[in-house]
């Protein structure tokens, strides 16, 4: 055995080596190929990661021991007088502390003054609470009970040196002389005192060291939220648990909720998760498609080596022996494609991670971006995924090598028959895989993971690919007498050429059509997302002036207006309307949701909702007048199965109210959806009366932009908000879009890349195959400039071909990504938008790569030497 | 179970930087409250107060600092002896000294910071236990009231129940629950009703003790029930004042003599080694008539010295005492030596307080008894804090 693998090394140079040195272009793209799939797997497999670790570590330092929480699940903070009713915990050993938990924005100095990003405050019991989280600080420019007094806190390292620097972009001071940090903290701006700053480690590092500790009675004031908490930690002794959780859960009103510290992380891994899922869904193509290099390659290789094989054969070689040869081969290829993967990924991942957490923070939760954090797991993963599925694409070709019988060393052609003779028994099977794909296309989700939406495209793009020889076999008879027409003897050859060589083409041809379908379905999908938006916001989005407080850089930022504020609002000259919004999160039936308070009058009146089925806003407001009821979106109404006339029943702090469902409507604002209460109802069960946004109907003479300037002027001094108008706001909501699918569009300039790759590697393949025929003809008298026509003709036959099956393919991928795996994952409906713009580009582009693809083996084929060619046969 | 264990207790973290340590030192010791500009908010120890029995025992939050302290000596039926600390603290936020307004709205406010400790020497397996509380005034945390005597932190209290003293604290190793009878009047300290702790007028403190505590109650060690009983010792002092630049530290002695006389003793130490004029003590008499005894009328001497290994911090170890109008002439002897409080390796807050054995004459008749011995100040980063 030892020995055997000795004699193998040199045979291994010499053969595979060698061979891979003398294509030195197809080697690289095939390369090129599969580290960009190894690398776009890892790098949104990172980013997703980092994500979600830094939000499972957030929540374990900030949860810190406890092993259990009392949260609300219907209200975004609740009364801390709960605490006094709690203290029989000390009599099982246990403890309990309150905690609040808001978020304000850091201005910068350098964006004049805008709000830049978010910081998570922490209310704390400072005295009482560092049994429950460690944290150490160094002081900063106050000594003594500092943190107890007004506007006074402990800044995470990391935002306090980003203040600095900001304040101080000379580096002439540092962080210790920082002596308080301005944060908005709802409508207003507070400078809060530095009384300390926190060490890296424990708490310190929790939200990437983006935030603020304060005591309890700071932050309650600094919020404005006297006798307000969001959640109490509890740490109780093992033998005493469930005893203590069963008695709070029997205890405590149904507004509140008892769980361990990990469902809280859960709950949120659960909400994007749909999201993530997606992404690496998305980021599987490009490997998939790198995989088909690969398979090309491959079968390109053994095609051109038959005699080598045969000879190898001959002398005695064994099947085992090519098995492995080509093995090594394909596994070299694997090899350094997917070490180039796991470098570049590790980088890509920086720019996926940003945009990913992005969209975490603008969709799902409000957090600071977390730092990459490369783990060997994720390497692992992809590393194996990346030498496996390329040592798997390249089996079949390897199996192919291994049958060669020795006699046929002479013949360096494949039995090209033989694909024509299975086209017929390929096409059954792949017909049958599109049986498999629409049934699979029309089964629910599996939790908000449309696993039969994957299956779906998979099996139609699989199908596609069998079906495809028997396809081009018609097509391409056709083809070459057309082209006999329109191009003369060099065309019908060309097409006869491409004919003749079937599995050939249909690998080029298939390998183009997964990466053009990848790139028409995305971009349609987007596309039509994007359109369904701009529709959208132009339909529903009429109030003339948006009014927030200025710490609300995202819906996820809990900030509210003071009544003050929004009574000057409603009463600035110019205002004829006003929907005083307010909204926050809740978990209804143990799915995160948000429930919205808005003015029905307003909203009717004023704005016009898109409700399902066509029904008119009027319906739905008498519904809505006649009793007391709710609206829903299409999200919530989908994930939860529910309908126009269902009830939801919400756990209010005046018990649970079970209301009637007046209507559905679209909304693109979440896909955890909203359920929306009449004010007048949110104030009768809630006791409460906040405002979060404000959207202001003028009356019609009004100009927005003085209309904004005098509610500027109107509301107390000192107020800080953020006044849009209706163009603003539906700029906003695009830029919004945009960033969301900013990693969508990353990768689908990936798909383009790859599917040019697959295109020059494939003519490339194509051309050095018909090396022999090219001589053939040139030895019969074909003219240089003829066999240079005959390979560009091919080439541009197969741009054609590859972009007709591409976007038919691509459309049905398209019509799959919409309204299966969108649909079930996110719960929103897309209408169908083609942009022919795109698709006309995309189409010239593919044309374009194919025919400088084929210009380079043109000119080759072209200077082949007649005979020496030949003299090979 | 919850470790609360002095050493990983996180809230020193708070001490080190807040500082928490001239507040534990407070705590420890009035005499450390002098010289600092007065803060006029609090009302200031001056000379004629007037004590009045049981309202003196409640809380006084006019003045800036207080705090109820009670030591003994404990005796199980097996033969195991314990000794205790239990103590509650309270000090008020000053206004002065506030970098800023206090968030009034909340009703989290804290305008007092309640700390607490706990601790149990177990004598007979030279074992030291120590927990500590730290919560701020608020109904369900901690608090003081002021017209019954009742001090809280969480589960741990201390209050008047017929003329008793009814102790309860708790935690993971040890519990206590203690009944305590008064065997003598309270014993008002220094002349005047103020306790002199340095030369600037007003500082001082108001400053009494119960010398001699009938005690009996239930220790449980780890949940199991110790019936116990011994004698105890109560001081409760309350002032508004800072401690003075020059003192360093100090050490304090509360002696129980077998023949029913009582000893307390305290020594200031100034930063140039000397003593402060202003220390002082009171012999108590059987009778219960007390006895003020300037810095003059005793002699201390330190008869050896013990070096921590935790703080690293050399303490005298040992004492001899003498006071020659009394006749008498202890020696003061720890029951074991490592009974420091090291609130975290860190924080520099460290000081030693310990359950000691006497032995002596007095007069020509040999007399033995037992107390209490804190030192403060002998961890050498304690004074660059202060």
């Amino acid at each position: 055995m030892k020995g055997s693998s000795m004699k193998q090394t040199p045979l291994f140079q010499a053969f595979i080596l060698r061979f891979l040195q003398k294509n030195p272009l197809r080697t690289g793209l095939t390369v090129l190929g599969i580290a960009l799939g190894v690398g776009i797997l890892l790098a949104i497999h990172l980013a997703n990661d980092s994500v979600l670790r830094n939000f499972r570590q957030s929540i374990e330092t900030v949860t810190g021991p406890s092993n259990l929480l009392i949260v609300s699940q219907a209200t975004p903070t609740f009364e801390e007088s709960l605490l006094d009713e709690l203290r029989w915990i000390w009599q099982t050993g246990g403890q309990f502390t309150p905690v609040l938990e808001q978020q304000a924005a850091r201005i910068s100095p350098v964006e004049a003054g805008r709000p830049t990003d978010v910081v998570q405050v922490l209310g704390i019991n400072m005295l009482g609470d560092p049994v429950f989280r460690s944290f150490s600080w160094d002081a900063g420019s106050e000594t003594s009970f500092s943190v107890l007094y007004e506007n006074h806190g402990l800044f995470g390292k990391p935002l306090a040196q980003r203040a600095l620097k900001e304040t101080f972009p000379d580096g002439s001071a540092d962080v210790s002389q920082l002596q308080s940090i301005p944060l908005l903290i709802n409508e207003g701006e507070r400078n809060i005192r530095v009384s300390g700053l926190l060490a890296d480690e424990g708490l310190g590092g929790a939200y990437s060291g983006n935030l603020v500790l304060m005591d309890l009675a700071v932050a309650q004031q600094a919020f404005n939220l006297p006798g307000q908490i969001s959640r109490i930690d509890l740490l109780i002794p093992e033998e005493h648990l469930a005893i203590v959780q069963e008695k709070l859960d029997r205890e405590l009103p149904d507004t509140l909720l008892v769980q361990r510290p990990d469902q809280r992380g859960e709950q949120v891994e659960k909400m994007i998760q749909a999201f993530q899922s997606n992404l690496t869904a998305l980021s599987f193509i490009s490997l998939l498609v790198g995989m088909f290099l690969i398979y090309n390659t491959m079968s390109i290789a053994v095609l051109r080596r038959r005699p080598e094989i045969g000879t190898l054969r001959a002398l005695g070689a064994s099947k085992k022996l090519i098995f492995k040869l080509f093995s090594l081969e394909a596994l070299t290829l694997g090899a350094i494609g997917t070490a180039l993967g796991l470098l570049s990924g590790v980088g890509m991942a920086q720019l996926a991670l940003g945009s990913v957490s992005q969209t975490v923070e603008t969709l799902y939760v409000a957090q600071a971006t977390p730092s990459i954090s490369v783990t060997w797991g994720p390497l692992l993963v992809a590393g194996c995924l990346g030498m496996g599925l390329s040592f798997l694409a390249a089996l079949p070709p390897v199996i192919e090598a291994m049958s060669v019988p020795p006699a046929e060393a002479a013949r360096r052609r494949s039995d090209e028959t033989r694909t024509a003779n299975a086209a017929p028994k390929l096409t059954l099977i792949g017909v049958g895989l599109w049986g498999v794909a629409l049934v699979a296309a029309f089964q629910p989700p599996i939790g908000t993971l449309p696993v039969f939406g994957y299956l779906s495209a998979l099996c139609f793009v699989l199908g596609g690919a069998l079906i495809l020889p028997w396809f081009l076999q018609g097509v391409l008879r056709i083809a070459s007498q057309g082209m006999h027409r329109i191009f003369g003897l060099t065309g019908h050859l060309a097409g006869l050429n491409l004919l003749g060589a079937l599995g050939r083409t249909s690998v080029a041809v298939a390998s183009l059509m997964v990466g053009i379908a990848m790139m028409i379905s995305l971009a349609v999908m987007i596309g039509s997302f994007r359109q369904t938006v701009i529709v959208w916001v132009d339909q529903t989005f009429k109030a003339d002036l948006l009014v927030k407080p200025a710490a609300r850089i995202t819906s996820k930022v809990s900030a509210q207006l003071a009544p003050a504020v929004v009574e000057s609002v409603r009463t600035t000259p110019g205002v004829r309307a006003v929907d005083a919004f307010y909204e926050f999160p809740i978990v209804y039936n143990g799915m995160p949701t948000n429930l919205g308070v808005g003015e029905m009058e307003t909203l009717f009146e004023e704005g016009s909702l898109l409700f399902l089925n066509g029904e008119t806003p009027q319906s739905v407001y008498t519904r809505l007048k006649e009793s007391p009821s709710v609206l829903v979106t299409e999200t919530f109404a989908l994930k939860n199965n529910l309908q126009k006339g269902d009830t939801v029943t919400l756990e209010t702090p005046a018990g649970p109210k079970t209301l009637p469902i007046a209507g559905v409507y679209y909304d693109y604002a979440s896909d955890q959806g909203y359920i929306i209460l009449p004010r007048r109802l949110y104030r009768e069960y809630y006791q409460d009366d906040a405002v979060s946004d404000m959207a202001v109907y003028l009356d019609p003479q009004a100009d927005p932009e003085a209309v904004r300037t005098a509610i500027h002027q109107q509301v107390p001094a000192g107020t800080r908000l953020t006044i849009s108008t209706q163009r603003d706001v539906k700029q906003e909501v695009l830029r919004i879009f945009d960033d969301t699918f900013a990693i969508t569009y990353a990768l689908h300039l990936i798909a383009i890349t790859v599917a040019i790759l697959g295109v020059l590697n494939t003519l490339l393949a194509l051309v050095l195959e018909s090396r022999r025929d090219f001589g053939i003809l040139r030895y019969l008298g074909a003219t240089r400039q003829q066999i240079r026509r005959i390979v560009l003709l091919q080439a541009g036959l197969l741009g054609i071909l590859g972009n007709l099956t591409g976007l038919g393919v691509g459309f049905v991928l398209s019509l799959l990504l919409i309204h299966v795996i969108n649909k079930q994952s996110f719960g929103w409906s897309i209408q169908l938008y083609l942009s022919w713009d795109f698709i006309a580009q995309s189409f010239a582009l593919v044309m374009i790569s194919a025919l400088l693809s084929g210009w380079i083996p043109a000119r080759m084929a072209a200077q082949l030497p007649a005979p020496s060619v030949v003299r090979d046969e | 179970m919850l470790k609360r264990s002095l050493s990983g207790f996180p809230w020193t973290n708070w001490l080190k930087w807040t500082g928490m340590g001239v507040l534990l030192l407070g705590l420890v010791s009035f005499s450390w409250l002098a010289a600092q500009p007065t803060a006029q908010q609090f009302k200031q120890a001056a000379p004629g107060y007037r004590y009045t029995f049981p309202r003196d025992h409640a809380a006084h939050k006019e003045f800036k600092t207080e705090w109820w302290y009670y030591t003994g000596h404990l005796n199980a039926a097996d033969g195991r002896t314990f000794g205790y600390e239990l103590t509650f603290f309270r000090s008020a936020l000053d206004p002065q000294e506030a970098p800023g307004r206090l968030p009034w709205e909340s009703q989290w406010t804290a305008q007092d910071v309640y700390p607490a400790h706990f601790a149990i020497s177990d004598i007979s397996n030279k074992q030291f236990f120590f927990a500590d509380r730290l919560n701020r005034g608020k109904a369900h945390l901690a608090g003081a009231e002021e017209s019954v005597y009742h001090v809280w932190n969480e589960l741990w209290f201390a209050e008047l129940l017929g003329g008793r003293h009814v102790l309860r604290a708790e935690d993971d190793r040890y519990s206590l629950h203690l009944l305590l009878a008064p065997q003598k009047p309270p014993i008002i300290h220094g002349t005047h009703g103020i306790s002199q702790k340095a030369d600037c007028a007003g500082c001082a403190s108001h400053y009494y003790s119960l010398t001699r505590l009938k005690s009996e109650g239930v220790l449980y060690i780890n949940g199991e029930p110790v019936p116990v009983l011994g004698m105890s010792w109560m001081d409760h002092e309350f002032g508004s004042n800072q401690l003075a630049e020059n003192q360093v530290g100090w050490d304090w002695f509360s002696l129980q003599l077998s023949d029913e006389t009582d000893l307390m003793l305290y020594l200031l130490r100034l930063d140039d080694g000397t003593l402060d004029p202003n220390s002082s003590g009171t012999w108590v008499a059987k009778s219960g008539v007390s006895h003020h005894l300037e810095r003059d009328d005793y002699t201390v001497t330190p008869l050896g010295e013990w070096k921590s290994s935790k703080s690293g911090a050399t303490y005298p170890m040992g004492w001899r005492i003498q006071v020659p109008e009394k006749e008498l002439n202890l020696h003061v002897i720890p029951v074991f030596e490592d009974q420091e409080l090291v609130t975290g390796g860190s924080t520099n807050i460290t000081y030693w307080e310990g359950a000691c054995r006497v032995t002596g004459t007095s007069g020509n008749k040999t007399i033995s008894g037992q107390g209490y011995v804190e030192m403060t100040g002998y961890a050498k980063a304690f004074r660059q804090r202060i």
